[in-house]
């Protein structure tokens, strides 16, 4: 049966060719994810300190800042970070779960979006939430630099009273097989703020110890102090969440890739099992054919 | 007597530049050039790029920072959260003095910008001109 077999054997090579693809793509994400993990992991220690930093101001009760203050309205703010490119499993699809639950959950409320990453915009489609912006230019290679459109949005939008809260949802990374979506508050910088969004992984322990501690000194003075010290810090928790977000996409890229390797590894033997049944199916039948043949030629 | 050591750390976006138990810490600051020792009063400053000067026993470390904060916590606890910092003897001193004609540069060409790029631009030209003051400083010390 050459015809069989034909097809069999030109599948064993378009399988063979696509697994070298997603091999090559698994080699890629890997690199990707190595860089990617150690730049957010060396910024988690600068994102810790900063958050101490604002965890003891916010401490101090009596200031005064805009960024600190409660504001009454109902409307929410949620940052959505996905990734620009798919083929990296559940992913981005966990985020729009995360999402959409997290929209459901607040029905009360009026919540409005900003995405990052082209894969966010699957939300839109299925939520009729007001997108106020949608950043798709952020690289793999992220500097703080490129971030400040977004941080700049956040905080004006912020400052204006549009909202009284603005969160994060975003990937964390946790190992390199594991990361989940999380929901982080960013602003209003308060109390009952840190209680549900200190970073678990660093500092538990820290915010149990509680010590009666002297007035901070401001200098030059408290508000030029604040007005500089809260966006900035701001801007370096947005910073990290894209830098988690972006080393859990890897990971999960390289994960998805690896086992469509793995597949068409499976792939490939199953075919060329069947391959080979197909080959000796038409060996048998050509012996059959040529002796019975021989067979007549006797009998006559 | 012996001084009370404190307990300082650089942290900048990239990694953490330099930690140690130190005698005195000396940071440009907004209102000027400020010296801390250990039992320090708590206090949250905004950083000036400038030279940095870290004296542990008898060694004395010069760095280049850029804007940042510092804070300094009870207990001798002197954290600095900057964008950049960079002990003296690593900055490439060709590498600084071609950044900082590249952003002179810059900065001449561009004149009728926006101002927001024309403050990020001077912003790095003056980080450039200290990194070179602190190098040339530095191994002007040491030669």
């Amino acid at each position: 049966m050459p015809g069989i077999s034909k097809a069999i054997k030109n599948r064993i090579k378009s399988v063979g060719s696509t697994k070298k693809i997603t091999k090559a793509m698994e080699l890629v994400a890997a690199a990707k994810m190595r860089k990617a993990i150690i730049s957010s992991l060396s910024s988690r220690f600068y994102a810790k300190h900063a958050w101490d930093l604002l965890k003891n101001l916010a401490k101090e009760e009596h200031l005064k800042h805009p960024l600190l203050i409660n504001v009454k309205t109902e409307k929410e703010l949620l940052i959505v970070i996905s990734s620009n490119r798919g083929l990296c499993g559940g992913y981005n699809v966990n985020i729009a779960k995360t999402t959409i639950q997290y929209i459901l959950k607040n029905k009360n409320k009026k919540i409005d979006l900003i995405i990052v990453g082209r894969k966010g915009e699957i939300i839109s489609r299925k939520m009729k939430n007001k997108i106020i912006a949608s950043f798709v230019e952020f690289s793999d290679d992220l500097k703080i630099k490129e971030i400040s459109s977004l941080t700049q949005l956040v905080i004006s939008e912020f400052t204006k009273k549009q909202y009284h809260k603005i969160s994060v949802i975003y990937t964390d990374f946790i190992s390199s097989i594991k990361y989940e979506p999380k929901i982080k508050i960013l602003l209003p910088i308060n109390k009952e703020i840190f209680i549900d969004v200190i970073d678990e992984k660093i500092i538990e322990k820290e915010i149990k110890i509680k010590k009666a501690k002297p007035l901070i000194i401001f200098e030059p003075n408290e508000e030029s102090v604040l007005d500089l010290i809260l966006p900035r810090l701001t801007e370096v928790q947005i910073y990290q969440a894209l830098l988690e977000a972006n080393a859990s996409e890897h990971s999960a890229r390289m994960l998805a890739m690896k086992n469509a390797s793995d597949n068409a590894e499976n792939m490939i033997k199953e075919l060329m099992l069947y391959y080979n049944q197909a080959r000796q199916s038409g060996i048998t039948q050509e012996i059959a054919e040529i002796s019975s043949g021989a067979q007549s030629l006797i009998d006559i | 007597m012996s001084k009370i050591k404190i307990k300082f750390k650089i942290v900048t976006p990239e990694k953490i530049a330099y930690e140690d138990e130190i005698d005195q810490v000396t940071v440009p600051t907004e209102d000027g050039e400020i010296t801390i020792l250990g039992r320090h009063a708590p206090l949250v400053s905004i950083l000036k790029p400038g030279e940095m000067i870290i004296k542990k026993d008898k060694e004395t470390i010069f760095l280049a920072v850029s804007t940042g904060f510092i804070e300094v916590q009870p207990e001798s606890q002197v954290y600095i959260l900057a964008d950049t910092a960079e002990r003296a003897e690593e900055i490439d001193l060709k590498k600084a003095e071609e950044a900082r004609l590249r952003a002179k540069k810059l900065l001449e060409e561009k004149q009728d910008m926006a101002d927001i790029d024309f403050a990020r631009l001077q912003a790095v030209l003056n980080r450039e001109m200290i990194r070179l003051k602190v190098a040339q400083k530095y191994r002007k010390i040491n030669k």
